[in-house]
This record gives C-alpha cells, structure tokens and sequence, in this order.
C-alpha cells in the first residue's frame, strides 16, 4: 500500500501521542496503587503510634506522679510481701499466732488447722484463746494486721464467760501475677500500704527488703547429732 | 497508461472525519496525562506531611520508652505493691469486722438499756447478728423493751427481731433473757 503524504503527516502529527500512553497505562496500573497502599500504611502507622503514646504518656504520667521514694517501695514490698505471702508458710503462722498473743495478753493456746473450709490462698484455722475481756478486746483490734500476716475471722462469737474461746480465722497466700493489669490504682495501693504500715508500726530495720522477703529455704541437717 | 482516479470529495470528507477522532483522541491522552501527574504530586505531598507528623510522634514514643526502660524496677515494685493490695482488699472482705459493731451495741445497749449485760453475741461477714442480754430483774426489763424499739437503737440494723424471750428462776430472783437476730447497717468506721 502507497503512504501518502497526507497519511505520513497524520501519523508525524499523532505517533508520539500514541507511543506516551503505553508507558502511561502501566504507570497507571502500578504506581498509583503502589502510593495509595504506602499512603494508607503511612495513616495506620500513625494511628497506631498516638494510641501507643497514649498508653506511654499515662504509664510516665504515674511513676511521675507517684509520691514513692526507693526506701518506701522497698518496704512497702517487704511488708505485703509478709502480710500476703506468696506462697502459705506454716511457721509464720506460728509466730504471728505468738505475736498476737504477746501483744494483746489474749494467749492463744491452741489450734487445729481446718482443710475442708481451705483452698489455695486460704489457710482456716480455729484457734482457742484464754484471757480476760481487756485481752479479748485487744486481741479484736490487732488480731487483722499485728501479727504481721493479713489474719479474718468470717464470724466471732462470744459469751460473757471468756476462757477456752474458740475462734475460725484465715490466713492468706497469693503470687501476683506477671500479666499486666490497667486497672492497678498505684497511689492508692501505696497510701493503702502506708496506712497498714503506721497501724501495726512496721519498719524494714536494717532487713534487705525484696519481693522475695520470706525465703522457703533454710539450712537443714540430714543427721540431726 | 495507468490512470490514478482522485476522488476529491470523497476523500475529504473521510480525512475530516479521521482528523476529528484523531484530535479527540490526543487531548484524551493529555488530559489523562496531566490528571495522572497532578495525582502522583497530590499523593506523594499527602505522604511527605503524614512523614512530618509521624517522625515528632516516634521521637516522643522512644523518648518514654527510655524513661519507662530506666523505671523498670520502680514500676515493677509499684506492680507488685498494687497486686498485693489489690488481693488483701479482697481478702479483707471476707472478715467480720466484729470490734466497731461490737462496741456498737455495747454502747446502743447502755444508752438504750442502762443497767444489762450482754451474755453472748456472734457477728459474720454478712453482718448477721445474734446477741443475747440478761436482766436481773423486771422493771429493768420493761425499761429496756421501749428502748430497744427506739429509733436510736434501731437506726444501727437493717432488720432486727427478737428470736427468744426467757426468764429463769435462780436463788437470788428471777434473770431475764432476751435474745435478738438481725443485720446490722454497713459501718464507715
């Protein structure tokens, strides 16, 4: 077939349009989903971010704000650490069942440890106690926290007659838990911890204080000569 | 010869035709081009301001992390602390709570009672309450029951009822008993 000349024009006049819009339909078709994607990611991203600052901005806003000095938290630690140990240790409960009876004149003469009402973190004991109503007295307002384990009674009962009277107490364990939990009051556990601490008096007194503070291990003899 | 036959009118018209979708074609392809390079501008200027915003939020994000990194052990204490209390609250709950409502009644009974003695009185969790008083003699009794119905001997229990009235004959005279069950109102103290 003859190009003529009027055909050469045309096609000088329109080849280079024709010859663009390939390359500009592939660009088409991967670069402009390529920057939305980015451009979409880019937006999560910073979504993402101020909700993860938001979280950092409250964490820094408390230790910021929680009136704690190193010495109180290591005693704070020491003293929940020995209140609510984490696991149940049957001499400290020997010695604050001591304690008690030392401190209040209530002397405690007995106890039966009671399985059926005791679970994990629950130790129930029934404990006979002897001593005047003065004792007796003393030995309501302490027996909670002075003896230096968290102690409950669910139920006291008393007669005017108040020698051999036997009372069902508990006595705590529990580990915390190494999952984070948000709804942790921080200054309030402190102020809780305090009050505590004033009411029985507490102090580390020269005691290395650690979460661990209670050891289970001690030194024991295979040959007891 | 060959002859070449022309038909010019013919032709021009085709040409017209042909020149006119030619044009319309060309400024599709310069229109779709020029939309397409204001797109990619629009886009990567968008992307350079959201790289503006996120880079400060980053800064701000490792800046806490540090500080939370060298308050570690701090918080882990705080942690444990909160944990702690958090379970002795509990825990707590479980008592009786016995002295405040015990020196309650002590002190609604001598207001209310003047000269009687509390026998026996129990006290749980749930803050049921069964106490016992004795009297030594009637009129001290009578003086008691309107007491004891008085607004401010009551006001301390949520429901109260006498369970039991005895009197027994002793040698010295007759001892009255009463013994009450109910639930006391939740104490602040």
């Amino acid at each position: 077939m003859k190009i003529t000349p009027h055909t050469k024009t045309v096609i000088k006049k329109n080849l280079p349009y024709f010859i663009v819009i390939i390359p500009l339909v592939i660009m088409t078709i991967f670069i402009p989903p390529y920057l939305i994607n980015r451009y979409v990611e880019g937006s999560k991203k910073i979504d993402t971010t101020q909700q993860e600052l938001i979280k950092l901005r409250t964490q820094v806003d408390i230790l910021n704000s929680v009136d704690s000095g190193a010495e109180n938290l290591d005693e704070d630690v020491a003293l929940l650490s020995q209140l609510i140990p984490n696991f149940e240790d049957y001499f400290s409960i020997i010695y604050t069942l001591d304690q008690i009876s030392t401190k209040t004149n209530f002397l405690i003469a007995s106890y039966d440890i009671n399985l059926k009402l005791s679970t994990n973190e629950k130790l129930a004991l029934s404990v006979t106690g002897v001593g005047n109503e003065d004792a007796f007295l003393n030995f309501l307002k302490e027996y909670n926290f002075g003896g230096g384990r968290l102690i409950t009674a669910e139920k006291i009962a008393v007669a005017s007659q108040l020698a051999g009277t036997t009372i069902d107490l508990n006595f705590y364990n529990k580990k915390p838990s190494a999952s984070s939990d948000p709804s942790l009051d921080y200054q309030y556990s402190l102020d809780r911890a305090r009050e505590i601490k004033n009411k029985i008096g507490f102090t580390l007194a020269g005691k290395e204080a650690s979460a661990e503070a209670l050891t289970e291990s001690y030194p024991t003899k295979s040959n007891p000569f | 010869m060959k002859t070449t036959r022309i038909n010019l009118l013919g032709s021009r018209k085709d040409s017209e035709k042909i020149e006119a979708v030619l044009l319309l074609a060309r400024k599709i392809i310069l229109l779709y081009a020029i939309l397409f390079v204001v797109f990619v501008v629009i886009i990567l200027g968008l992307s350079f301001q959201q790289s503006r915003t996120l880079q400060p939020l980053l800064l701000e994000k490792a800046s806490h992390l540090s500080f939370l990194n060298s308050r570690k052990d701090q918080e882990a204490k705080l942690s444990y602390i909160a944990k702690k209390v958090k379970a002795l609250d509990t825990f707590i709950l479980d008592d009786a709570r016995f002295l405040p409502y015990y020196e309650l009644i002590l002190k609604a009974l001598n207001v209310s009672t003047g000269s009687a003695a509390l026998s026996s009185l129990s006290i749980d969790k749930e803050r049921a309450v069964n106490f016992t008083i004795t009297y030594q003699d009637q009129q001290t009794l009578l003086n008691s029951f309107e007491n004891i119905e008085s607004p401010q001997f009551l006001q301390n229990f949520e429901q109260l009822k006498l369970a039991e009235f005895a009197s027994r004959q002793l040698q010295g005279g007759t001892n009255y008993q009463l013994s009450f069950q109910g639930i006391f109102r939740k104490s602040s103290q």
